[in-house]
């Protein structure tokens, strides 16, 4: 225990003594995760609620669809639309370069006369339907609404233009349809009190339904909400930047010790220090457990500073407080696990390179595959499903699983034992392999 | 009585036609201070690492008074100087001879007192808080001897310990090597200088491609080669003057 110790206690002083080693090892991932999750907060907050800039070119002469679309169009709360430019009714000349630059992500022109031919079609079909025919199909006068897009708007939020302005539209047909039906109505009970009760025929003219509004979009009847599956219960909110990010680049940090650590063991090697301590009998596997303790500490304490910064750094820089779930216990186990599998790969790098150049460019190239192999920098659900399967396989991956489960999907202590054991396998392999070459390379 | 013997070394490197080492037999008395010469790849450096149990020999075996290399015991015995600086750069002289120290299981009074023993023996009193990175060469080279003998080995193995050295440094490391023979210490000591082992070496060994050539004492084996007035002579006739590297 005292070889231990005092190896560890060497090994910290060398790496306090290397300030390249320990910003690598905590500036860095401090401001990676800084930064990553302040900038993907923003993207999260554009996704989640976009407000996208839309220009209404309303040419209808000052018909109800205009307005209804405005109504309906605001009312989704996705766009911020726009009938009047610098004071002006804006015209498709002045709006279309604009929208071309992406200054407003779309457009919507409104054709010359489109409320009067939207009525006059409605009231031919409720024409035709009262009078037992199937409707035929209104020939196209020409387009009525047009939808002008930014051309670098990515494809679901034009979809998403075009969706709402066909639902908008959708709820506007419908009221002139029942508008028809209404009218029809009056009519046909007015022809059937003259014909069959002619003294009523005076009352005839007062006979009216009453109005009544219809709203511009449908969806008024049956609600749908959106929440997020989690294993005991429904999370509410969606999970901020900080949530991924936070263990992502823990994780990446904590792999990130191969570059110190092989690199102080091809240097152990390569000066003879190997050589003077192998001589001492039974000092061999602690020289091995001491760098891989202190080492194991340096994890831990990159952790602590990561989940410090979720926990009070970004909060100061607008991004919600990393939440740590239910199982803290789990954040800690799986943390340790982590840790070992990071130093254990650390070593194995380290006995395995022949010089700090072949350790920090393989070691390093390595960390960073594994890193998007098993999800660090982009969520495995994107990647394909090779890359997917590949993911399972990747330390890194089985880390990032584990941690996204205790801290998005309400997992405990149970549910991340598999990836912990996996992480302990890994670690026995890596010890194994460091333990063999160290000596032999020698 | 021998305290460290060889008995038929051999060692064959995987892939190697030939063995590094064929068939060495040493006997290597208490207190001695016994040289190893030989030219580049004579095998001095791969004899020294089965001496000290670096290297597994493939045939024969070491014993450390009368023990076993496998008996810890015996290993502990053993103090090694490596030809290259065997020591953290980035800790002082200080440091380094604490942790190594520490490894050998020293602990408290007793490890500061060989510390400061081995820093005044070296004449590194003053530069013991120094980074060994920042030392000049020859105040490395001390340092590393101090290294060997922290512990207070038996046995001390010296691999080329001053090469790239000054003449003062030089100097200073064979009066210390002189003092800890004077002590009772055994030496091992391989060098290409033929006027270091001369000076310093009661025996001495020469070694090519494996196999020791002569060995005995400087003055005889001089004396036993006619034409030869120097060790450098009979080192050069009895090895060759061909180049090696």
């Amino acid at each position: 225990m005292r070889r231990l110790l005092a190896t560890a206690g060497k090994e910290a002083r060398i790496l306090g003594r290397d300030r390249a080693g320990l910003a690598v090892l905590f500036v860095m991932p401090a401001v990676l995760v800084t930064v990553v999750a302040v900038v993907q907060e923003a993207a999260l907050r554009l996704m989640a609620t976009p407000t996208l800039k839309v220009v209404l070119i309303d040419q209808d002469d000052g018909g109800e669809i205009g307005p209804a679309l405005k109504r309906g169009l605001t009312d989704a709360g996705v766009f911020d639309v726009l009938d009047r430019i610098d004071g002006r009714v804006p015209d498709i000349e002045t709006v279309r370069p604009r929208v071309a630059k992406g200054r407003y992500q779309g457009a919507l022109v409104l054709a010359p006369g489109t409320t009067a031919r939207a009525k006059e079609l409605a009231d031919k079909l409720v024409e035709g339907l009262v009078a037992g025919r199937l409707p035929a199909p209104a020939p196209l006068p020409g387009t009525d609404v047009t939808v002008v897009a930014d051309p670098a708007l990515p494809e679901a939020y034009r979809k998403l233009l075009s969706n709402t302005t066909g639902a908008v539209l959708q709820g506007i047909e419908t009221r002139f349809i029942v508008r028809g039906f209404a009218r029809s109505m009056e009519t046909r009970v007015m022809e059937k009190i003259r014909a069959e009760m002619p003294s009523l025929a005076g009352l005839a003219g007062t006979f009216k339904l009453p109005e009544f509004a219809m709203p511009d979009r449908p969806g008024t009847l049956l609600a749908v909400d959106e929440v997020a599956a989690a294993k005991e219960a429904w999370i509410t909110e969606v999970p901020s930047s900080a949530q991924h990010n936070v263990p992502a680049w823990t994780i990446f940090a904590m792999f990130l010790i191969v570059i110190p650590l092989a690199g102080t063991m091809i240097h152990e090697r390569r000066e003879g220090t190997l050589r003077r301590l192998l001589v001492i009998p039974g000092a061999f596997v602690p020289v091995v457990l001491g760098k891989a303790l202190l080492y194991l500490g340096v994890c831990v304490a990159q952790f602590a500073l990561m989940f410090a910064i979720g926990l009070w750094v970004l909060p100061l820089l607008g991004v919600p407080a990393l939440d740590l779930g239910g199982a803290p216990l789990g954040l800690v186990l799986l943390a340790l696990a982590t840790g070992l599998a990071a130093v254990s790969f650390g070593m194995a790098v380290g006995a395995v390179a022949r010089t700090p150049e072949q350790a920090s460019m393989f070691g390093a190239t390595l960390v960073v595959i594994a890193a998007a192999v098993g999800g660090v920098m982009l969520p495995t659900f994107l990647m394909p499903k090779a890359m997917q399967q590949a993911a399972q396989f990747s330390p890194l991956g089985q880390a990032q699983q584990g941690f996204l489960d205790l801290l998005m999907r309400g997992a405990g202590v149970v549910d991340v034992l598999p990836n912990i054991g996996w992480l302990a396998l890994s670690a026995a392999v890596g010890t194994a392999v460091a333990l063999t070459f160290y000596r032999q390379r020698d | 009585m021998s305290l460290l013997t060889a008995e038929a070394l051999v060692k064959t490197y995987r892939g190697a036609r030939v063995p590094a080492v064929a068939g060495v037999d040493l006997s290597i008395a208490r207190g001695e201070f016994f040289g190893l010469l030989g030219p580049n790849g004579a095998g001095k450096t791969t004899t020294l690492s089965m001496l000290c149990g670096l290297v597994t020999p493939t045939g024969g075996r070491v014993r450390v008074d009368g023990r076993d290399l496998s008996d810890p015991a015996a290993r502990r015995m053993l103090g090694l100087v490596p030809q290259d600086i065997g020591l953290y750069a980035t800790l002082t002289v200080r440091e380094n001879l604490r942790y190594f120290g520490r490894m050998h299981g020293l602990g408290g009074d007793r490890l500061d007192a060989r510390v400061e023993t081995c820093l005044a023996m070296v004449a590194l009193v003053d530069a013991a808080d120094r980074r060994v990175g920042e030392l000049s060469g020859g105040m490395k080279r001390r340092a590393n001897l101090a290294a060997g003998v922290v512990h207070e080995p038996a046995i001390l193995l010296l691999d080329e310990p001053t090469v790239g050295v000054d003449a003062q440094s030089r100097n200073a490391i064979f009066d210390t090597l002189s003092v800890l023979t004077a002590a009772g210490l055994t030496i091992v000591y391989t060098t290409h200088y033929m006027e270091e082992a001369e000076r310093l070496c009661r025996r001495i060994a020469v070694m090519d491609r494996g196999a020791l050539l002569v060995e005995g004492v400087p003055a005889d084996l001089i004396a036993a080669h006619p034409g030869c007035g120097s060790l450098e002579d009979l080192f050069l006739a009895l090895t060759g003057r061909a180049l090696r590297d």
